[in-house]
């Protein structure tokens, strides 16, 4: 019993000095990139765009193929509800909503957690065994300006845009369904979708993928610097870094989506 | 600190010389842990310090926190007159760039070319044209040896390569002191000895300070002005190369001539091993 309490504890303050190491994360992040560059700091322009490629580019076929099936699984079984009413060829709306709104945002989301949250703490964690960063900030280089900011701006880049795409691909996903198998017409798919979308289900999953962006990268980034104790702890870093970045994604949406009901 | 051998010797007495680090009661624990209880060590201009000291006696700690990247809990460490206790880390910088670091396996950065990495501290800290900062980096890479390395990336040398590599990065700035952990772990005995020069003429034709961490006997005679034996967290031996060698103190004797018996114990147990045994086997 008082192991597991110990354990509960241990577990509560590994939390807590998660959360601190993410809001001096954060807070770093938006003194070099807000105030920084005003003062003769610039953002190290080659290193985001490189970034970039690594967390956008690369990422992008499984953001594209998840969203694609999870489009096709969807619409299958919206379309079996709606018939009962009669209404199948309403499949359209619900995909346009359901994708550019909720789901998209939320797979990206999830699939970044694994492919980037993961990738940046495993980097950053072994670099921190291998004393880089200690190295780095001995040549008075700030650990955040060299490391944070050019993956998390890459990522707040990257995610939104990968969200747009997938929103595209889920809806195809739909669109392949319901003219092969539904019946329903290209055109009535398509005007359905657009018809039932309106200019807050964009924002709305704008924002959510904006925010999912920063906790993809926090959660990598703050467990990365983390790290401690060799190849072992690099592990546990990288997993951490998963785990936390697709229960708060998670959290964040429930959060999000009640907030945004009422507004 | 007193001191018989400065570092030009019969040109000026060390007393003379500024003092550029200075701790004063350094104390350090990590849990229940106590690292350092209280050491005082004092480093001139010019002056090359090796601390010696077996494994898990606080010689890196001590080195962690002379370079800013720890804090002391009690105590004080100067570097350059300026208590870095209560320093941040913002008004650390100006002192950490008249100071490298050669860090124990080189750390350095997998993602640039040796060149590069070279490169990253003069890029940004010195203002300098790209040819001139290409100038100076086959300069300092001539200086250990590597300049054929220039383009490689870290992952394609060996260990050794990367600790040099590592040395031209942290003399990248033209430091006033530099740390050194362990530059000769890793080395082959003739790499060991041009590193040895090296450190000498930085120190004799520049007037760097060097406090070097070293296990490596041999070199740590070939290159102190000054030696402190660190043991149990405390500095039990010190004095010029000459002292330490007609020390009487047994344990500076073990340790300078690397004997397993002595006064340091070879096995770190408080306990008796039978009754160790038996109690485990009672269980």
């Amino acid at each position: 019993m008082s192991e597991a309490l110990a354990g509960l504890g241990r577990k509560g303050f590994e939390m807590l000095g998660f959360f601190r190491m993410s809001g001096h994360i954060l807070a770093g992040f938006c003194y070099w990139v807000l105030i920084a560059p005003w003062r003769g700091f610039p953002i190290r322009g080659r290193e985001t765009l490189r970034q970039m490629v690594r967390v956008g580019v690369n990422s992008v076929p499984i953001v594209f193929l998840v969203n694609f099936f999870v489009g096709v699984t969807l619409s299958v079984t919206i379309a079996d509800i709606l018939r009962t009413f009669g209404v199948v060829e309403l499949t359209g709306s619900a995909m346009g909503v359901g994708f550019w709104r909720e789901l998209s945002p939320l797979l990206t989301g999830i699939i970044m957690s694994g492919y980037v949250a993961a990738s940046l703490a495993a980097e950053l964690g072994s670099m921190k065994t291998a004393e880089e960063i200690m190295a780095l900030e001995a040549m008075a280089l700030n650990k955040i300006r060299f490391l944070v900011v050019p993956r998390l701006l890459a990522v707040l880049i990257m995610i939104p845009a990968a969200t747009q795409l997938g929103n595209l691909c889920g809806i195809y996903g739909g669109y392949v369904v319901s003219i092969g198998l539904l019946e329903i017409s290209p055109t009535t798919y398509y005007d359905k979708a657009l018809e039932a979308m309106v200019v807050k289900d964009i924002w709305v999953g704008f924002l959510k993928s904006v925010i999912f962006a920063f906790v993809v990268g926090l959660c990598g980034c703050a467990q990365g610097f983390m790290v401690h104790g060799g190849a072992e702890g690099v592990g546990r870093g990288t997993t951490n870094a998963v785990v936390y970045s697709i229960i708060l994604i998670i959290v964040a949406d429930a959060i999000l989506t009640v907030l945004l009901y009422f507004l | 600190m007193s001191d018989k051998r400065g570092p030009a010797s019969g040109v000026r007495p060390l007393e003379e010389l500024p003092i550029v680090v200075q701790c004063r009661g350094v104390k350090k624990s990590y849990g229940n842990r106590v690292v350092l209880r209280g050491v005082d060590l004092t480093v001139h201009k010019g002056q090359t310090v090796v601390v010696m000291g077996g494994s898990g006696h606080g010689k890196s700690t001590l080195l962690r926190l002379m370079i800013g990247a720890e804090k002391p809990d009690a105590g004080s460490i100067e570097i350059f007159g300026q208590d870095i206790g209560h320093l941040t880390e913002e008004e650390m910088y100006p002192l950490k760039k008249r100071f490298g670091v050669l860090f124990q396996s080189g750390a350095l950065f997998n993602s640039m070319t040796c060149g590069e990495n070279i490169a990253l501290p003069i890029r940004e800290h010195a203002k300098l044209d790209e040819k001139i900062i290409e100038i100076i980096v086959k300069l300092k890479l001539e200086l250990v040896g590597l300049r054929d390395a220039e383009q490689l990336i870290p992952a394609q040398i060996s260990g050794g390569m990367r600790k040099r590599v590592g040395l031209a990065r942290a003399i990248a700035l033209d430091p006033e002191i530099i740390f050194y952990d362990e530059p000769g772990a890793g080395l082959d005995p003739i790499m060991l000895a041009a590193i040895d020069e090296l450190i000498l003429g930085l120190s004799k034709k520049l007037g760097v300070a060097s406090i070097v961490v070293t296990h490596e006997m041999q070199s740590a005679f070939r290159i102190a002005d000054y030696m402190v034996l660190l043991h149990g967290g405390v500095i039990v031996a010190e004095g010029t190369p000459d002292e330490m060698r007609a020390s009487k103190d047994p344990l500076v004797q073990q340790f300078i001539q690397g004997k397993a018996e002595g006064p340091v114990p070879l096995r770190q147990s408080g306990k008796d091993l039978v009754k160790d045994l038996l109690e485990g086997a009672g269980e």
